[in-house]
C-alpha cells in the first residue's frame, strides 16, 4: 500500500480545508438571509429578515380553521404589510417591543416562515418602586 | 464608617481581594515557574497562599450575593434585577445564572475548585499550570470590579505598568549579561525577587484601597460605556499585530543566524518591549475614562441615579424585585449553568498544560497528565450542553432540544474541537506524531470558549439570539480576553516553533495514524463552518454587511454536517479496528465484514418499515423543490449539477442511518473482543463505548428531528397528504371543552384546566391589599398554589363558587377546602388534554390502547405568556403536546344567580331554564367525626340535556351542626350546595348558585411524534460512560508515570 509522507498530508489538508471553506462560504451567502424591508423584499424571491413592529393591532385576527394569524406590521423605514403566519399568534407577541419576520413578500401579503419576539428590556422603562409585585419579562440568560 | 460594614461593602472587598490574590497568585507561580531545581521558595508558598486566599474570596463574594437575594436587600441592583419576594429558596442560586455578574462568578467558582485541586495534587507542572488559571482568573475577576477609572487613574496604572515592564526588560538584560558570563544559577534571580515582591504588593494594596474608597466608583453621574472598537482597543489590536510580524521576522533572523544565547531570553525581552510599547501609546493617547467590569454589589442607586424616587425619598428602598425569569425557575435550569460552566471552565487546564510545555521546553512531557483533564473537560462540557437540549425539549414550546442558535452553536464548537483534540492526543501517544496539531487543537478549544462568552456577552448577537445577555458594555474587556490569549498563545507557538520536535513519517492510507488524523480533520471542518454561520452578526460588524441566518437554518445544517456525521460514523467504524487490531489492508475487509453486514441489513429493514410507515423525511419538500428546478432549469450544468443534490441527499439520511450503525456494531465487535482477551482488557474500551454511544445518539437524532410528524392535522390516520405550500399546512387544531377531536393517530378532548385538589394544607396568606388577599397554599397532589383573591368578590372553588364575607377567609383556614381563582398555580395553568390512541384496522378506526392526559401549561407573567409542553414517553416515541393561543379573559367579570330549591325524594322543581330532579337520598356510613352523611343524586336538565350532581352533606358529632357539602356541574357553570335536612317535611334543602357569563375557554394545542428519541438519551448516557471509563484509565496512567 502506498506511504504518505506526513508533510505532504498536512498541506493536502490545508489546501482541503481552504477549499471546504470556499465552497462553504459560497453556500452560506446563497442561503444566508438579510435583513431587509418590506419594498426590498418585494424585488426578489428570496427568503429575508423584517424587523419591525405590530401596528393597527384591531386588524389583525387568527382563523382558527385555517390555522392562519394575520396582522399588520410596519417595518423600519415606515413600509407596512399584512403578514399572514400559519400557527396561532405567538407567545408574548402583545408585549413585544420589537418583532422579526422570517418569510417572503409574496406580493399581496408577506408570508411568514418565523417570527421572533423581542420582549421589552428589562433596563429600559423600568419602574423600581415596583407598583406590581410580579415578574418582569426579560431574556433568559446562559 | 457607620455604614461601611454593609453586605455590599463586604462584598466589594471580596471582589477587590480576589482580584488582587489573583493578580499576586498568576506572577508568584510564574516566577516560581521559572525558578531552576524546583527549589521550595517563598514564591510557590506566596502563590498557593493567594490562589487559595483568591478561592475563598470568590466563595466570599457568592456568599454574600446569595445572603443579599435570601434576605431581599432590594436596595441592590443585582438582587433587585433578578429576585423577588416569592422566588422559592431552591431557586435562588438560579439568580446567579440570570445576571453576567454572577455568571462570570461562577466561572471563578470553578477555576478556584479546579485551582484547588491541582495545587494540592502538586506535580513539576503545577507552577505554570496555576499561574495560567491564576492569570485567567484575574481576567474575570476585572469583569466584576465596577470600578470607574478617571482618566488620572488610568495613567497612574499605565505608569505601573510601564514600571514592571521596564523592570522586566532589564532583568532580561541582565540575563543575558549573566548567561554570558556562566554565574550561578542560584544569584542570578536573588536581586529581582525582593523587590517584585514588594512592587506587587504595593500594587495590589493601593487597587484595593481604590475599590473601597467609593461606592461602586459609578461616583458623578454618566460614564461611556466602553465601545468595541474605540480608538484606544484598535491601537491596541494594531500594536499586537505589529509584534506579531516582528516576532515571526526574529524566529526567522535566529533560524538564519545561530545565536543561540540571544534566542533564550527573547520571548521575555520582546514581551517586556511589547509591554512598554503598549504602554507608551497608551499613556500618550486619549483614554478617557475606563469602565472596568460590573460590580455585582452596586447599589441600585447608582444603577438608576436619574430616578424620580430618589428626589421624594433619598432612601428609598423596592418592596419587591423584578423577580427572576420563569424559565429558569426550574431544576434543569438549576443544575444546566453550572455543568456546562465547568465545560467550559475545565478547558483551561489542558491549555494551561501547553502553556507550560512551550514555555518550559518541555514538548512532549505535558500529554500525560494532561489527558484525564482533556477528557475530564470534553466530556462535562458535552453533559453541559446534552442538559441544555433536554431543557429546551422539556419546557420550551419549539418542539426540539437544539436550534442551532448562535450561543448553543458557540459552545457546541469548543467541543467538537475537544473531542478532535482527544484523537489527535492519542495519536501522539501512538506514534508521536502530530504533536504539533495536538497543541493546536488544545489551544483552540480553550480559544473558542473565550469566543463563546464574547458572542454571548458583548451584545453583538443583539435581536439574532433569545439567549444573550444584556450589554453591559463589557465588550471592550471581552475583545482583551480573547485577543490577549490568542495573540499570546500565537506568539509563543511561533518563538518556540522550531524546537517542538516532529517526526517525519510516512503513514499508511490504512493506518490508526491516518484515521485518527482524518477524524481531527472532520471535527475542525465541522466546526469552521458552524462556526462561520454562527458568527455572521461578527461578519457583518467587521464588514458592514447585512447578513441573516439562512430562513431554512435547520436544512442547511443539515446539508453540510450530514455528511461529516457519515465519515464519523465510518472512521470510528473502520478506525477501531486498525487501532487495536493492527491489520493489514486485506485482513480488515474480513474484519470489518460481520458489523458491516449487520448495520445494512439492519438499515435496509428499518428504510423498508420506513416507507411502509406514515412518516415522512423533513427535507422532502425542500428535495421536491430541487427535483422541481432540475426539470425547469435552462442550463444543462445546473441540471446536471440540481439533479445530481437530488440524487445525493435523497438517500443521504440512510447513509447517515447505515454509517451510524456500522460505528455502533463495529464498536461492539471491538469491545466484545478486547473483553475476552486473556488480559480482560475491557478497562480499554472507553473508546469504544462513546463511539457505540455517539451512533445511537446519530440514530435518535436522525429519526427525532428528520422523521418528526405534526399529528395535530385534521385528517385521520393513513389519510397522508403533503402540501405543497407552506401556506396550507394547518399544524395546529382547536378544541372547546369536552368536545373529541380526531387528530392523526389520536382522538384527543380538552376537559378542561387542572385545579387544586382538595384537601389542601399549609394555608398561608402571603399578602393583604384593600381589596385582596394572596394566599399560598398546597393541594392534595403536592403542588403549591398562590393567587390574589378579592376580598369581597366571588372566589372559584371546586369549578364551583363561594361567597365570601370579609371574614370568610380566616374562617375557612381551619377548614380543609380547596380553592383557586381562575385555576392558578403561581400564575400557572395546566390544560388537561385527554389522549385515545386510535390505529386503522382493515379501513376502519378502532381504539388502542389506555387512554391518558397530558397537561401543557402555560403561564401568564404580568403581560407576557410562557407555555411549556407535555410529553407522553412512549418506548419508540415521544408525543409532545403543547397549547398557544388561549383567550384571554382579563376583562372577564363573572355575573351570577343564586336559587332555593328545595326537593323531596322524586320531586322535580323549575328554576328558569333548569329543572331540578332528586333521584335518590342515600345514607353514608358514620364513624367517629361524623354522625351522619348523606349524599343526595340530582339530575339537573336543561333543556335535552342532563348531568347528574352528587352533593354530601354531614353532621358532626363534636357540635352536631351540619357541613353542607357542595357539587359543581361546570357543563351548566352551576354549585349545588346540600344545606339542610328536614325531617319533619321529608324535604331536603339546596342552594345553587350559577355563573351566568362563562368566560371563553378553548385551547389551540399541536401535536408532534418524536420518533426514537429515546436513543439520543440512551446513547448520551453510554458516551459519558465511555468517557468515564477513559478517564479512569488515563488518570491511572498518568499517576503511574509520575
Amino acid at each position: 500500500m502506498k506511504k504518505m509522507n506526513i508533510g505532504l498530508l498536512v498541506i493536502g489538508a490545508l489546501i482541503l480545508a481552504c477549499g471546504f471553506t470556499w465552497i462553504f462560504v459560497e453556500d452560506l451567502m446563497k442561503e444566508a438571509s438579510t435583513y431587509s424591508t418590506f419594498e426590498e423584499s418585494g424585488k426578489s424571491d428570496r427568503s429575508v429578515h423584517i424587523v419591525g413592529e405590530w401596528v393597527d393591532r384591531n386588524n389583525s385576527d387568527y382563523d382558527p380553521e385555517k390555522d392562519v394569524f394575520r396582522f399588520q406590521m410596519l417595518d423600519s423605514v415606515g413600509g407596512k404589510m399584512t403578514v399572514l403566519y400559519n400557527n396561532p399568534m405567538p407567545e408574548n407577541f402583545e408585549a413585544a417591543e420589537k418583532v422579526v419576520v422570517v418569510g417572503k413578500n409574496m406580493g399581496e401579503y408577506f408570508q411568514a416562515g418565523q417570527i421572533v419576539t423581542k420582549c421589552p428590556s428589562k433596563y429600559g422603562e423600568t419602574d423600581i418602586t415596583g407598583k406590581e409585585s410580579e415578574s418582569r419579562p426579560s431574556h433568559p440568560a446562559q | 464608617m457607620n455604614d461601611f460594614f454593609t453586605g455590599g461593602k463586604i462584598g466589594e472587598l471580596f471582589v477587590a481581594l480576589s482580584f488582587a490574590c489573583a493578580a499576586i497568585a498568576a506572577i508568584s507561580y510564574f516566577i516560581a515557574n521559572k525558578k531552576p531545581g524546583g527549589e521550595k521558595s517563598g514564591w510557590e508558598a506566596l502563590g498557593k497562599y493567594s490562589f487559595l486566599i483568591h478561592g475563598i474570596s470568590v466563595a466570599g463574594i457568592f456568599t454574600t450575593l446569595f445572603v443579599l437575594i435570601a434576605t431581599h436587600q432590594y436596595q441592590y441592583n443585582y438582587v433587585w434585577a433578578h429576585s423577588s419576594n416569592e422566588l422559592p429558596v431552591y431557586y435562588m442560586i438560579s439568580c446567579f445564572w440570570e445576571g453576567q455578574e454572577g455568571s462570570f462568578l461562577l466561572w471563578q467558582f470553578w477555576h478556584s475548585v479546579l485551582g484547588a485541586i491541582l495545587i494540592f495534587r502538586g506535580g513539576e507542572w503545577r507552577n505554570i499550570v496555576i499561574s495560567v488559571i491564576a492569570s485567567v482568573e484575574l481576567i474575570l475577576s476585572s469583569m466584576v470590579l465596577g470600578i470607574f477609572l478617571n482618566e488620572a487613574v488610568v495613567k497612574f496604572l499605565l505608569a505601573g505598568a510601564l514600571f514592571a515592564a521596564g523592570f522586566y526588560l532589564l532583568l532580561g538584560f541582565r540575563q543575558i549579561r549573566l548567561q554570558t558570563l556562566s554565574m550561578e544559577p542560584e544569584t542570578k534571580n536573588k536581586a529581582g525577587n525582593g523587590l517584585f515582591q514588594l512592587s506587587g504588593a504595593i500594587f495590589a494594596m493601593l487597587l484595593t484601597a481604590l475599590l473601597l474608597r467609593g461606592n461602586s466608583g459609578f461616583g458623578s453621574g454618566q460614564f461611556e460605556a466602553d465601545g468595541a472598537f474605540s480608538s484606544v482597543a484598535f491601537a491596541f489590536f494594531l500594536l499586537f499585530g505589529l509584534v506579531f510580524v516582528l516576532l515571526f521576522l526574529q524566529s526567522v533572523y535566529h533560524r538564519l543566524s545561530a545565536n543561540d544565547r540571544l534566542r533564550s531570553s527573547g520571548t521575555e525581552m520582546l514581551s517586556a518591549g511589547f509591554v512598554l510599547a503598549c504602554g507608551i501609546v497608551l499613556a500618550l493617547s486619549e483614554t478617557g475614562a475606563w469602565k472596568l467590569g460590573s460590580t455585582p454589589f452596586l447599589t441600585l442607586k447608582a444603577a438608576f441615579p436619574g430616578n424620580a424616587i430618589y428626589q421624594l425619598d433619598p432612601d428609598f428602598v423596592p418592596a419587591n424585585g423584578s423577580g427572576l425569569n420563569s424559565l429558569l425557575q426550574n431544576y434543569w435550569m438549576v443544575i444546566h449553568p453550572p455543568t456546562l460552566f465547568l465545560g467550559f471552565a475545565s478547558t483551561v487546564v489542558p491549555f494551561a498544560f501547553v502553556i507550560g510545555a512551550l514555555l518550559n521546553g518541555k514538548y512532549t512531557e505535558w500529554i500525560r497528565p494532561a489527558t484525564p483533564w482533556t477528557i475530564f473537560s470534553v466530556m462535562i462540557l458535552g453533559i453541559g450542553i446534552i442538559m441544555g437540549g433536554y431543557w429546551a425539549y422539556e419546557t420550551l414550546n419549539f418542539g426540539g432540544y437544539w436550534n442551532w442558535d448562535a450561543v448553543e452553536n458557540a459552545s457546541l464548537v469548543p467541543w467538537l474541537i475537544g473531542i478532535g483534540s482527544i484523537h489527535s492526543m492519542i495519536s501522539f501517544r501512538n506514534s508521536k506524531m502530530f504533536l504539533k496539531l495536538t497543541m493546536g487543537m488544545v489551544i483552540a478549544t480553550f480559544i473558542l470558549v473565550l469566543y463563546s462568552t464574547f458572542l454571548t456577552r458583548s451584545g453583538i448577537l443583539g435581536e439574532t439570539s433569545v439567549h444573550t445577555f444584556t450589554d453591559l458594555g463589557l465588550s471592550g474587556q471581552l475583545l482583551v480576553l480573547l485577543f490577549a490569549y490568542f495573540f499570546s498563545v500565537i506568539l509563543l507557538f511561533v518563538v518556540r516553533w522550531n524546537d517542538i520536535p516532529v517526526i517525519s513519517k510516512n503513514i499508511h492510507f490504512w493506518s490508526k495514524d491516518f484515521f485518527l488524523f482524518a477524524a481531527v480533520l472532520v471535527f475542525v471542518f465541522t466546526s469552521i463552518g458552524i462556526t462561520i454561520s454562527t458568527s455572521l452578526p461578527v461578519i457583518n460588524k467587521i464588514f458592514g454587511t447585512n447578513l441573516a441566518a439562512p430562513a431554512a437554518l435547520q436544512f442547511f445544517y443539515f446539508r453540510w454536517n450530514v455528511w461529516f456525521a457519515v465519515l464519523i460514523g465510518v472512521l470510528s467504524g473502520i478506525g477501531q479496528f486498525l487501532y487495536w487490531k493492527k491489520v493489514e489492508r486485506k485482513d480488515l475487509g474480513n474484519a470489518i465484514f460481520r458489523p458491516f453486514l449487520i448495520a445494512i441489513l439492519l438499515a435496509s429493514a428499518i428504510i423498508v418499515l420506513l416507507a411502509f410507515s406514515t412518516m415522512q423525511f423533513s427535507f422532502e419538500g425542500e428535495y421536491r423543490a430541487w427535483l422541481q428546478e432540475a426539470e425547469t432549469m435552462e442550463g444543462f450544468t445546473g441540471k446536471i449539477s440540481r439533479y445530481f443534490q437530488f440524487g445525493l441527499f435523497i438517500f443521504a439520511d440512510e447513509i447517515l442511518l447505515a454509517s451510524a450503525l456500522f460505528s455502533v456494531f463495529a464498536n461492539l465487535d471491538i469491545i466484545i473482543q478486547l473483553s475476552r482477551k486473556k488480559e480482560k482488557l475491557f478497562r480499554v474500551t472507553g473508546g469504544s463505548i462513546a463511539h457505540v454511544g455517539f451512533g445511537l445518539m446519530l440514530v435518535g437524532i436522525l429519526f427525532s428531528s428528520g422523521y418528526d410528524t405534526i399529528v395535530s392535522t385534521n385528517f385521520s390516520p393513513g389519510d397522508l397528504q403533503f402540501f405543497e405550500r407552506e401556506q396550507d399546512r394547518k399544524d395546529n387544531v382547536m378544541l372547546h371543552p369536552m368536545v373529541p377531536k380526531i387528530i392523526n393517530g389520536y382522538q384527543v378532548t380538552y376537559v378542561g384546566k387542572k385545579e387544586a385538589l382538595p384537601p389542601v394544607s399549609d394555608i398561608e396568606i402571603i399578602e393583604e391589599r384593600d381589596r385582596e388577599i394572596k394566599v399560598r397554599f398546597r393541594d392534595s397532589r403536592g403542588e403549591t398554589y398562590a393567587d390574589w383573591m378579592p376580598r369581597d368578590n366571588f372566589l372559584v372553588m371546586n369549578n364551583g363558587f363561594l361567597l365570601p364575607d370579609t371574614g370568610f377567609i380566616r374562617l375557612f383556614l381551619n377548614e380543609t377546602v380547596a380553592f383557586a381563582r381562575p385555576p392558578h398555580a403561581n400564575g400557572r395553568s395546566f390544560y388537561g388534554l385527554l389522549f385515545q390512541t386510535l390505529v386503522m384496522e382493515k379501513d376502519t378506526i378502532i381504539v388502542s390502547g389506555d387512554p391518558f392526559l397530558l397537561y401543557p401549561e402555560s403561564e401568564i407573567n404580568g403581560q407576557s405568556i410562557i407555555s411549556h409542553p407535555a410529553r407522553k414517553i412512549f418506548a419508540d416515541r415521544d408525543l409532545y403536546v403543547h397549547v398557544s393561543s388561549l383567550p384571554s379573559n382579563s376583562e372577564f367579570k363573572p355575573e351570577y344567580e343564586e336559587m332555593e330549591v328545595v326537593l323531596a325524594k322524586g320531586d322535580t322543581v323549575k328554576e328558569g331554564e333548569f329543572s331540578f330532579y332528586l333521584k335518590d337520598v342515600a345514607l353514608l356510613d358514620s364513624n367517629e367525626t361524623w354522625s351522619l352523611q348523606a349524599r343526595a343524586v340530582i339530575e339537573v336538565f336543561a333543556g335535552d340535556t342532563s348531568f347528574i350532581a352528587e352533593p354530601v352533606i354531614r353532621f358532626a358529632k363534636s357540635d352536631g351542626l351540619p357541613r353542607p357539602g357542595n357539587f359543581v356541574l361546570p357543563q351548566f357553570g352551576m354549585r349545588i350546595t346540600f344545606r339542610y335536612i328536614d325531617h319533619k317535611n321529608k324535604v331536603l334543602g339546596f342552594f345553587v348558585l350559577r355563573q351566568k357569563t362563562i368566560p371563553e375557554d378553548y385551547v389551540i394545542m399541536q401535536a408532534i411524534h418524536k420518533p426514537w428519541i429515546n436513543f439520543l438519551w440512551l446513547g448520551t448516557f453510554i458516551l459519558v460512560a465511555g468517557f468515564l471509563l477513559a478517564i479512569v484509565r488515563r488518570r491511572k496512567e498518568a499517576a503511574g508515570s509520575k
